[in-house]
């Protein structure tokens, strides 16, 4: 879910740029022409080639020129370091430092502002109000809820990465805005600062917030969010499992079973008989961290023997976890399930049951099917060099 | 037999029809520059190394499998290998397909890595050549390499999808080094778009001149060697120029082989990589544009400038001619197996723009271009061009193939900036200025050779130069002390 943005300024520039371009070739042209032989389909493409040379050049040159400023300023920076790092170490702890930074940040803005970040990102508590305020007074606050807003990607994302390190009061409204931005990893900056530094309220809307973004962004900010889980299954995730929205509930499943804790949710058997297909599947998988083995196992059984591979095997790894015995002789007969996968799961289940799974694993192993006794070899196999782990499956 | 003033006549027309293809060749690619810029000035989505950090620990990201066939590869598999297994993601496997090698490249694994017989089983049956063993290690449960007689690339890649658990799989070059956080950059768009996208690929960059220890590039720098560098022009024409605007109007066809991520499902729908081809990377993909979504759309296949796969390139020209016939060969093999695409609907800009331009001006391009040096000199013998009309043609070629490539230079300045010296920086463009004057007439010559090579059937692959990694850093460091 990305925001919409005003395509007419790239519309405009890109008019002026070809406007410019067509302009500069025909003029380009026409003095070739007098000067050669006037020929309608060399002298064009020659005032093409020269015109597109020369600002490609211009550009070489720029980028060399650009490349040498950077050299110089890192140069520069690596000057100033110790100094600023005292300073500002120096502010945190109390002794105000605001008259010395002042001549420094008049000819050196960038590599304060770059130092000062730093700064507030080692310290807290005190330190970090310290430094905060510094900033405030040095004019950066000011800057970075400019550049949060108006800034290309890197502005943005260093404005908003600055501002997450400030009391909230000075930049919700900014991060709140950020949330909107175009680029994943400003909303995921944004998200955190606000996760981080803000209320009850807060968690709950960004949790929200972020069950409607793609993939990415729920992958970078489940862990995050994981802090806040005890809180969230009070409030938010009952709202969202009575919702009627399956994408979200689908994202919800899977950030629960991302987070891989135990939780306490009401209701998880209603949602287990609505859902379906993948959902099933990922509700399944977060049986272990919702209930116990004796409340969950009719459900599981059924799971088990569900016409959906995905569901059934997700219930597997689920029965081996609980070591559910009655699930034995279902996982026996899955171990002859016509696709290869099944019976791999299958197999690596029944190694969760101990003597009774090896024997059932041996046996197949013994047998002249072709299948399972492959999938029990490489089961038995795995379990005795311990590389049961990351397999996938 | 013609009269001079038809043969005249006759010659008029084609020099026209000779302008307009020229003209049409520029202006396609001018725009291709174009579009690229622009997407890679204004690409979302690039991730970060904080996101990295982020990703690398997610459950959320899905696995990889990696796989990377390898033939007599002994002087670089285990700096590859280890390079593999140092990847940053959550959950990927490293599978080696020894594709009947006659070297020691299985024996050093088994050394290396402490390989053991497995019993690990394929998941699905696709044909292979027979497969003697699979090994796994005991120093890290993520390697799996597979033992087999030699059935080709393909063959390999396959054989590897058979026996990959992971929803995504990677296909690369054993001989190439990947950085340890690309294999999360090239996963990206799976995960801003998972239910569209089949298929990524990585900007594939020249190692020669890079100091690489224990399997890791330490320090990139431009090579030393000028038909390295000539290469390192026109890889980065190709990839930040051609490749960038053909993903941004889904119109991909290659994804490079030493570097692509693929649907592992998507694939094994599409019947896996065709073994009949040297070209099995572009075939795989211009297959899978065939597949449609569940709702109906065309895929996605994306390509993603940042994620980088470092390889050697030949420093040799007789290798470097073998290898561009090659790629030239499989090129047609794949486009003459999908040619019932061209102009139909469903397959979007594919087939409307991106396989027509494809024919029009990268099969077909080389032909035309010698054809255009022959046309010209019997021109100039006949008087039927002024010498300096002719003269000004040639100029504007080489001033707008100049152009393209200190563009390409120009946006990896603006974008990825791989290249931290400034001398690095001139003796590109200098490399620029001489790829148009002779290295171009010369592979064109070379790809107009692999045109013949498919007409005549010829399947051979061709032996490749290898030279293990610390060996490129001293030839790189002391030229004359490397044996040739």
């Amino acid at each position: 879910m990305s925001p919409k943005v005003s395509t007419r300024p790239y519309l405009w520039y890109g008019m002026f740029v070809l406007l410019a371009d067509v302009g500069g070739v025909w003029y380009l042209e026409r003095r070739i022409a007098q000067l050669t032989h006037r020929s309608i389909f060399l002298a064009l493409p020659l005032a093409f080639c020269v015109l597109h040379l020369l600002t490609i050049a211009s550009f070489a040159v720029a980028m060399i020129y650009l490349k040498r400023r950077r050299e110089v300023f890192e140069a520069r920076a690596k000057r100033l370091e110790p100094k600023l790092q005292e300073l500002f170490a120096e502010h945190a702890y109390g002794s105000n430092k605001l008259s010395a930074l002042i001549p420094i940040v008049k000819t050196d803005a960038a590599i304060v502002e770059r130092y000062l970040k730093e700064a507030m990102i080692s310290v807290k508590g005190d330190a970090r109000e310290h430094l905060a305020q510094l900033s405030v007074s040095l004019g950066f606050l000011k800057k970075w809820k400019r550049d949060a807003i108006y800034g290309n990607k890197k502005l943005r994302k260093s404005a908003v990465t600055a501002l997450g390190l400030l009391p909230l009061e000075l930049g919700r409204e900014t991060l709140q805005r950020a949330l909107k931005d175009r680029e994943p990893e400003i909303r995921v900056l944004a998200s955190r600062a606000l996760l981080h530094s803000g209320d009850r309220d807060d968690v709950e809307s960004i949790f929200t917030f972020t069950l409607d973004q793609g993939l990415r962004v729920r992958a970078c900010l489940a862990e995050d969010l994981r802090k806040y889980a005890v809180q969230l299954c009070e409030t938010a995730v009952p709202k969202i499992f009575t919702s009627s929205n399956p994408r979200q509930i689908s994202n919800l499943v899977e950030m629960l079973a991302a987070w891989r804790r135990t939780i306490h949710l009401d209701g998880w058997q209603q949602l287990f008989t609505t859902s379906s297909g993948t959902n099933r599947a990922a509700l399944v998988r977060l049986l272990p961290y919702l209930t116990t083995s004796e409340e969950a196992e009719s459900e599981l059984m059924e799971a088990l023997e569900d016409p959906s591979s995905e569901i059934k095997r997700a219930a597997a790894g689920v029965v081996a976890y609980w070591g559910l015995e009655s699930a034995v002789p279902v996982l026996a007969s899955m171990l002859k399930d016509p696709q290869t996968e099944n019976a791999l799961i299958a197999a690596r289940a029944l190694t969760g049951f101990g003597v009774s799974g090896e024997r059932i694993l041996e046996a197949a192993v013994l047998a002249n099917e072709r299948r399972a006794s492959g999938a029990a070899l490489e089961a038995l196999e795995n379990f005795n060099t311990g590389r049961l782990v990351g397999t996938g499956l | 037999m013609l009269s001079f003033s038809e043969f005249s006549k006759l010659f008029t027309i084609i020099e026209k029809w000779f302008i307009v293809y020229v003209a049409l060749d520029n202006a396609m690619q001018f725009m291709l520059l174009a579009i690229g810029y622009f997407a890679l000035r204004g690409k979302r989505g690039r991730v970060s190394q904080d996101e990295v950090e982020t990703l690398v620990n997610s459950p959320l990201v899905p696995g990889v499998s990696i796989l990377a066939p390898a033939h007599n590869e002994e002087l670089t598999i285990r700096d590859c290998v280890r390079s593999m297994l140092q990847l940053r993601h959550p959950n990927h496997e490293v599978i080696i397909i020894n594709d009947g090698s006659t070297d020691r490249t299985l024996d050093l694994l088994v050394d290396e890595f402490r390989l053991y017989r497995s019993s690990r089983i394929p998941s699905s049956s696709l044909r292979t050549a027979p497969v003697h063993a699979v090994y796994e290690s005991l120093e890290s449960t993520r390697l799996v390499v597979i033992d087999k007689e030699n059935g080709g690339k393909a063959d390999s890649l396959n054989a590897g999808l058979n026996y990959s658990r992971m929803p995504l799989v990677g296909a690369v070059d054993a001989d190439s080094i990947i950085e340890r956080d690309a294999l999360i950059g090239v996963s990206t768009p799976f995960l801003e778009d998972p239910d569209n996208t089949i298929a990524t690929g990585g900007i594939v960059r020249v190692v020669n001149g890079c100091s690489v220890e224990h399997g890791k590039v330490q320090k990139i720098a431009a090579p030393s060697s000028l038909l390295a560098r000539l290469q390192v022009v026109e890889y980065l024409r190709a990839f930040l120029g051609g490749r960038v605007a053909l993903s941004y109007i889904n119109s991909l066809m290659l994804i490079s082989g030493a570097f692509g991520l693929f649907k592992r499902d998507a694939v094994m729908r599409a019947g896996g990589f065709w073994i009949k081809t040297v070209g099995e990377d572009m075939e795989l993909v211009i297959r899978l544009h065939r597949q449609l979504t569940p709702d109906g759309r065309r895929p996605k296949i994306v390509f993603v400038p940042e994620p980088v796969c470092w390889t050697q390139v030949p420093e040799k020209m007789s290798v470097l001619k073998l290898q561009r016939k090659r790629w030239q060969r499989g090129a047609i093999e794949s486009i003459f197996r999908h040619r019932d695409m061209i102009g139909k609907r469903k397959f979007g800009s594919l087939s409307s723009f991106g396989l027509p331009y494809f024919i029009a001006f990268e099969l077909f391009g080389p032909v035309v271009e010698l054809a255009g040096y022959v046309f010209t000199i019997v021109g100039l013998l006949c008087k039927l061009i002024v010498p300096s009309i002719a003269l000004q043609f040639f100029v504007v070629s080489v001033l707008f193939s100049l152009f393209l490539s200190l563009s390409a230079i120009v946006l990896e300045e603006l974008t990825t900036r791989r290249y931290p010296s400034v001398m690095d920086l001139f003796s590109l463009l200098w490399a620029a200025l001489l790829e148009c004057l002779f290295y171009r007439q010369t592979t064109a010559i070379w790809r107009c050779a692999g045109m013949l090579d498919f007409i005549r059937r010829r399947k051979e692959w061709g032996k490749m130069d290898r030279r293990s990694f610390d060996k490129v850093l001293a030839a790189e460091a002391n030229p004359t002390s490397v044996p040739a």
